[in-house]
């Protein structure tokens, strides 16, 4: 049975006037289903290019990329639109709420297009705000507003979850819950999520860590027994 | 500004091009409409002052009830500040051109006619052809819209009077030979005035040498003041010079009218003597006209009395004549009947006789007689038997003789009884004879008498025959005789009947003259009062119309630019705040290094500066150019003047920009205020996001319950930026607004001619009988225009040509009095507009149209002054204000008319509607109804609705400047709004996308607002623009014209479908800017 997601020499370059630049030079990997999969890497490894790419944001300049057995890298832009609607849950470093949405709206505005949603009070609860549902993000602290994001993204009910580094933008604490809260989500629905992180801290928390170094996979460690983000210290 | 600022300031406007652009624009179409517009109005008046002393239009002129002496003419001209005088006369006059009667207004030119002589004023403006040299010649005004008149060099034209007075008691020579095409600063306006000939309205004017006209005095003095002509006529300061040399003037004319006042009062005696010398012998000659008719229609009455006794004697005699002719023949019959019954029964005696006596008789004697003759022949026999016994016994031998003795006895014996028998038989044979003879001749005599019965009865019968045959010819003779007579009666009849007609007419019409003769009388102190009205330029027709209309368009200028001033600080406003906030880290940063706010500010300020300054410049130029030409030219198309002179108006140009400049930068300035305020360190952090928050239609929670998701957040952002929420609902009403001000514009002026000519006048034409006809022809020309089929219906009207009066303020206005109030509904519907509710015309009291109701501030209720056009000026009483779009009309019962102004309304024009109104019916109509000798003119409502609807399709051009402005309105205010919604919500529509919103989906999401917006500022828009198409038509209107009111609702449909469609335009030009929104943005910082 092949991989879940597979990366096949994917290479992006991008043309800077006259100048190309490989932001990924020859990329490969597997990820399986139901994995918790730590991408690492310095600032400009290339590790948030492959997030696009994997997000289909962006498409890849050659190489192949095999999602549930589809081949994403072939797909025209309607079709990326398509695998980002149905498949996949973005969490981005900044939120990314629209400010003039409640909560639950916030939850809405991703269900609402997509096939089989899941219960929208039963995802905020998950996520603990069923308390502030019907409140605007700009009346919620940073940690409660990642946690609308993730909602958001879980909601719509996808094969993959991808995450931006997700605490990038939180304080210690509340970066340890949202991390915690991911990979409990992991763990409860046996969802693939995939963390790209600069913290090298948190990679014992991985099923696979994957680390990114200059357009390339430096290598790829794969924890038998990942530890709980409670006990790690960074 | 330091180097690097101003270095940093134009990299900014190059990198932002499209905003700079956007405010450049805007602040663009705002200056090219305020400053367009307002320079419009100076240049339409410079141009026509400029007009005015190039052909040296008088600035005062002189009437006066009595005409002016030469005298009078060199007094003047001695006026301290007086230039020149032109003394010259004038007149109107008909002529007929195309089978089409024409109004001219006829006026003199002075002998020398070169442009420098002081006293030749009102100069022509030839455009083609010369100047009239001699007698006979003239100039003739060149068509314009409305008032064609199809006259080239050449043509000769005939003149009639139009009045009683013979055209040649005025005017040397009544025909004129056109040598020239001119125009005249005296005659702006297509509307010339109006006057009491022909259809009384003045039509087009004709220019021809004074010398012509005959009369001593002259009718008008032109005068022009020194100096007057280097000031603009239109300015107050003209004015001042002409007030001085009016007032000397006035103080002249008192002494001048002194003068003359003994000799004008014996002059109106000697008219009125005249006149009851005229009525007099009217009189007379109408008394003695029915006095003959009178009498002959008596003869003939007892003529006719006379043959239908002579036909009822004949009737009797031939009856009685008849009866005693048909009691002799019946007698006859009688007789012969009693005759017929005698032979009947002597007949039938005679048959009986026969029957019973006659022939047994016979029959008995016949057998007796048989009988006898059979014993006859046997003893014949016996005889022959012993002759022959005997013979034997003679001739025997020995003869017996004993025997034979025996023999002869016998034989003798048997001889004895045959004589006897042979007597017996021959008596019976008599018997016989004489039996048969007898019944015969009974019967021949009867018979004889039957013949002659016959013979009676058949000359009865021819008798009787022939008198009925007699009597049925005399009585065929008789009736011929008695239906000539029936005839001779029906005939006596109707002309009895015309007589009367004739009689009572002829009376109201002698009674009628003899009331004005006795007012005349009466008020001969009145007439004779002479007076001069000394005019100024405020008195002149053409000038005061033509400022009016430049006011109008300066009421015009002062609405519209409004709109775009306050969309442009708008506009600037929102886009300025975008700027500044996207360039906080910047100003921060700047503010960090050390610049003071002021410095900071400047570049902000200064490149909303240049982008108003160049906008300002950009719309001054193109503004100040366009508009003018435009708005001249479409008003231009109702008056003869010559192209468009645009002047320099930097005052008017430096003011606009000064005001674009402040406002924009004012606004820039705002913006960059807010931000200088804070810290540099909390500028260099990115701004918190605009928070969200309920809205006030979410406490309404039934209806924000039934709204989907996406009209929630619609709902939502729409209310979170208000300025934009602003800028977009004023600038899309405003484009609604224009939109459907200038469909309706459109709508209103061609509702006039439908609504005037088919709802209101419900009749076809119009036929002005000729003044010179007596009631009786009057009466005579109605009776048989009613037989014509074409016609459905016709009524006499009385119209004429008045003025009315309230306060300083007058005009002239249509008076109107049906014959027959009732009758007169079918022809015309008087009824309020708003209301529709019908009003009569009742006895006491008077209706008014409305714009004339309204311009003169006055209702039901009021009392006006009105003149009837004969110079009796009468206060009337209004009852009520009807609906009416050309022209201005009273409308009073013939009662209550003659209640107030004292005489009975005369009927001069005849109304009437055609049971088919094609046009070439029409044609035909009109073709012989001008033929008639009692007909002067023929107006049909088809012909003056399409010259109409000419003259003011003008103002169409006012409906494409208008949407023209509303579509860059509309493209400005959208685009600035799409553009900066996107950009300021750049994250947002990113974010979405990446949830994998499909492209179409993401620009709903972002154009259901613009979308919604849009409607909103439709629907205000809507509002808006009911209230300027109510602005701009009553400003817009002529004085003899009210525009419709109303608005067609495919008018509102076009207005909100346009704005719509620009509204997609904008969108759809924005949606690959959407589409390229890249989806990183997403995982970038917050700004």
């Amino acid at each position: 049975m092949s991989a879940f997601i597979e990366f096949e020499n994917v290479k992006k370059i991008y043309q800077m006037g006259e100048v190309q630049i490989e932001a990924l030079a020859g990329v490969n990997f597997k990820i399986d289903k139901g994995e918790f999969v730590v991408i690492a890497g310095a600032s400009g490894a290339g590790k948030s290019t492959i997030l696009n790419i994997l997000g289909g944001m962006d498409s890849c300049t050659s190489g192949n990329i095999y999602v549930d057995g589809s081949r994403i890298s072939e797909y025209n832009a309607k079709e990326l639109t398509t695998y980002r609607r149905y498949d996949i849950g973005f969490v981005f470093q900044f939120y990314n709420l629209v400010q003039n949405l409640t909560v639950v709206e916030n939850v809405e505005l991703a269900t609402q297009i997509c096939k089989n949603p899941l219960n929208i009070d039963e995802t905020i609860a998950a996520v603990g705000l069923q308390d502030r549902r019907g409140n605007f993000p700009a009346q919620l602290s940073g940690g409660e507003q990642q946690r609308v994001a993730i909602a958001r993204a879980l909601a719509k009910n996808p094969k993959l979850l991808l995450c931006d580094e997700p605490t990038g933008a939180l304080d210690y604490k509340t970066g340890k819950a949202i991390l915690k809260l991911l990979q409990d989500t992991c763990r409860e629905h046996h969802m693939t999520v995939i963390v790209i992180t600069h913290n090298l801290a948190l990679t014992p928390m991985g099923d696979k860590v994957i680390h990114v170094r200059n357009g390339v996979i430096e290598k790829v460690d794969i924890n038998d027994h990942p530890i709980p983000v409670e006990s790690i210290e960074w | 500004m330091k180097s690097a600022l101003l270095k940093d300031t134009l990299r900014e406007v190059k990198k932002s091009l499209g905003r700079f652009l956007s405010i450049l624009a805007i602040v663009a179409i705002g200056v090219a409409f305020f400053a367009g517009v307002k320079a419009a109005v100076p240049d339409m008046k410079h141009t026509a002052d400029q007009y005015f002393d190039d052909y040296k239009l008088e600035d005062m002129q002189l009437i006066s009830t009595i005409g002016f002496t030469q005298d009078d003419v060199d007094a003047i001209k001695a006026v301290d500040g007086v230039e020149g005088v032109m003394a010259v006369h004038n007149m109107n006059a008909l002529t007929i051109v195309d089978k089409r009667q024409l109004v001219l207004a006829v006026h003199g030119l002075p002998a020398d006619l070169s442009a420098d002589n002081p006293d030749y004023l009102n100069q022509a403006n030839l455009l083609a052809g010369r100047l009239p040299k001699h007698s006979g010649e003239c100039l003739i005004e060149q068509g314009k819209i409305g008032s064609e008149i199809n006259v080239k060099i050449g043509d000769t034209i005939q003149l009639t009077s139009g009045t009683n007075v013979d055209i040649s008691e005025t005017l040397k020579t009544d025909t004129y030979k056109v040598v020239g095409i001119t125009l005249s600063p005296y005659y702006l306006s297509y509307q010339k005035g109006t006057t009491n000939i022909g259809s009384g309205t003045i039509n087009n004017f004709m220019l021809i040498p004074d010398a012509d006209f005959k009369s001593e005095y002259f009718t008008e003095l032109n005068v022009s003041v020194k100096g007057a002509r280097s000031l603009n006529s239109y300015d107050d300061s003209y004015f001042d010079i002409i007030k001085p040399v009016k007032q000397r003037i006035k103080a002249l004319s008192k002494d001048r009218i002194d003068m003359r006042k003994e000799e004008i009062r014996s002059k109106a005696e000697a008219e009125i003597n005249k006149q009851e010398q005229l009525y007099t012998a009217n009189k007379n000659t109408f008394d003695t006209r029915i006095q003959d008719a009178e009498t002959k229609l008596e003869d003939t009455r007892i003529k006719l009395k006379s043959s239908k006794d002579e036909i009822i004697r004949q009737r009797s005699t031939l009856e009685t004549t008849y009866q005693q002719n048909l009691k002799e023949i019946t007698s006859g019959e009688t007789q012969l009947k009693a005759n017929m019954e005698q032979y009947n029964a002597s007949k039938q005696a005679l048959d009986d006789r026969f029957q019973n006596e006659i022939q047994p008789k016979l029959i008995q004697l016949q057998s007796k007689l048989g009988q006898n003759q059979e014993a006859y022949h046997k003893i014949i026999d016996a005889i022959n038997n012993t002759k022959v016994s005997l013979e034997n016994a003679k001739a025997e031998n020995p003869p017996d003789e004993a025997k034979i003795k025996e023999l002869e006895k016998q034989l003798e014996d048997y001889q004895n009884t045959s004589k006897v028998m042979e007597k017996d038989i021959g008596d019976l044979q008599n018997q016989i004879a004489g039996l048969g003879k007898t019944y015969h001749d009974a019967k021949a005599k009867l018979d004889g008498i039957k013949a002659q019965l016959d013979a009676a009865s058949s000359a009865l019968r021819t008798s009787r025959n022939q008198l009925e045959q007699g009597k049925a010819e005399a009585s065929a003779e008789l009736d011929v005789a008695e239906a000539q007579v029936k005839s001779g009666w029906k005939q006596y009849k109707s002309a009895k009947g015309k007589l009367l007609d004739e009689k009572t007419l002829g009376q109201q019409e002698l009674n009628n003259a003899r009331e004005k003769l006795n007012n005349a009388k009466s008020s001969i102190d009145e007439l004779a009062a002479p007076k001069w009205y000394v005019l100024d330029r405020h008195s002149h027709y053409s000038y005061m119309d033509y400022g009016s209309a430049a006011d109008r368009m300066d009421a015009i200028a002062k609405v519209f630019p409004v709109f775009f001033f306050v969309v442009a600080a708008l506009v600037c406003l929102t886009t300025m705040t975008r700027m500044v906030d996207e360039q906080r880290e910047a100003i921060g940063t700047l503010k960090a290094l050390g610049y003071s706010r002021g410095a900071i500010a400047s570049k902000y300020v200064a490149y909303a500066a240049a982008a108003s300054i160049i906008g300002s410049i950009v719309g001054c130029v193109v503004g100040m150019i366009v508009f003018p030409t435009v708005i001249f030219n479409a008003w231009g198309l109702m008056y003869s003047l010559p192209p468009v002179k645009l002047t320099v108006q930097m005052p008017l140009a430096m003011l606009t920009t000064a005001i674009a400049v402040v406002v924009t930068t004012a606004a820039a300035f705002m913006a960059v205020y807010k931000e200088l305020v804070e810290t540099p360190a909390l500028l260099m952090r990115p701004k918190a996001p605009k928070n969200g928050k309920k809205i006030m239609l979410e406490r309404v929670t039934f209806l924000w319950k039934h709204f989907s998701f996406t009209e929630k957040v619609t709902a939502r952002n729409i209310f979170r930026y208000k300025k934009r929420f602003l800028m977009t609902v004023i600038g899309i009403s405003g484009c609604t607004a224009l939109l459907l001000a200038g469909f309706g514009i459109r709508d209103s002026i061609s509702q006039v001619v439908s609504k005037q000519y088919g709802s209101i006048f419900k009749y076809d034409l119009s036929i002005t009988l000729n003044s010179g006809l007596s009631l009786y022809q009057k009466h005579e020309a109605l009776i048989d225009l009613q037989k014509d089929k074409r016609i459905q219906g016709i009524m006499p009207i009385a119209q004429y040509n008045g003025n009315i009066q309230d306060g300083n303020q007058d005009a002239a206005i249509t008076l109107v009095i049906p014959s027959d109030v009732k009758q007169y509904r079918t022809f015309t519907s008087l009824h309020e507009r708003t209301s529709q509710k019908e009003l009569s015309l009742s006895d006491h009291g008077a209706i008014i149209t409305e714009k004339i109701a309204s311009k003169l501030h006055v209702g039901a209720g009021d009392t006006i002054q009105v003149d009837n056009g004969s110079g009796s000026k009468r206060k009337v009483k209004i009852i009520g204000v009807v609906e009416n779009y050309i022209d201005h009309y009273l409308y009073m019962s013939p009662k209550y008319y003659r209640e107030i102004f004292k005489a009975p309304a005369s009927d001069n024009v005849l109304i009437a509607d055609l049971r088919d109104d094609r046009k070439t019916i029409e044609n035909a109509v009109g073709q012989d109804l001008v033929k008639r000798d009692d007909v002067s003119s023929v107006v049909f409502f088809t012909g003056m609705a399409e010259s109409f609807n000419d003259t003011i399709s003008s103002l169409n051009i006012v409906t494409v400047v208008l949407v023209i402005s509303a579509g860059l309105l509309a493209f400005v205010v959208l685009y600035n709004l799409t553009n900066v919604n996107v950009s300021e919500r750049l994250r947002e529509i990113a974010t979405i996308k990446v949830l994998g919103f499909y492209d179409k989906e993401v620009s709903a999401y972002v154009y259901r607002e613009n979308i919604l917006l849009t409607c909103i500022g439709a629907g205000t828009g809507l509002l808006l623009g009911i209230l300027l198409h109510r602005i701009i038509m009553s400003v817009a209107e002529m004085d003899t014209v009210m525009f419709g009111r109303n608005i067609e609702p495919l008018s509102f449909l076009y207005s909100v479908l346009i704005t719509i469609g620009f509204a997609l335009i904008v969108n759809i030009a924005m949606y690959p800017k959407l589409k390229k929104i890249p989806m990183v943005e997403s995982l970038k910082s917050v700004e």
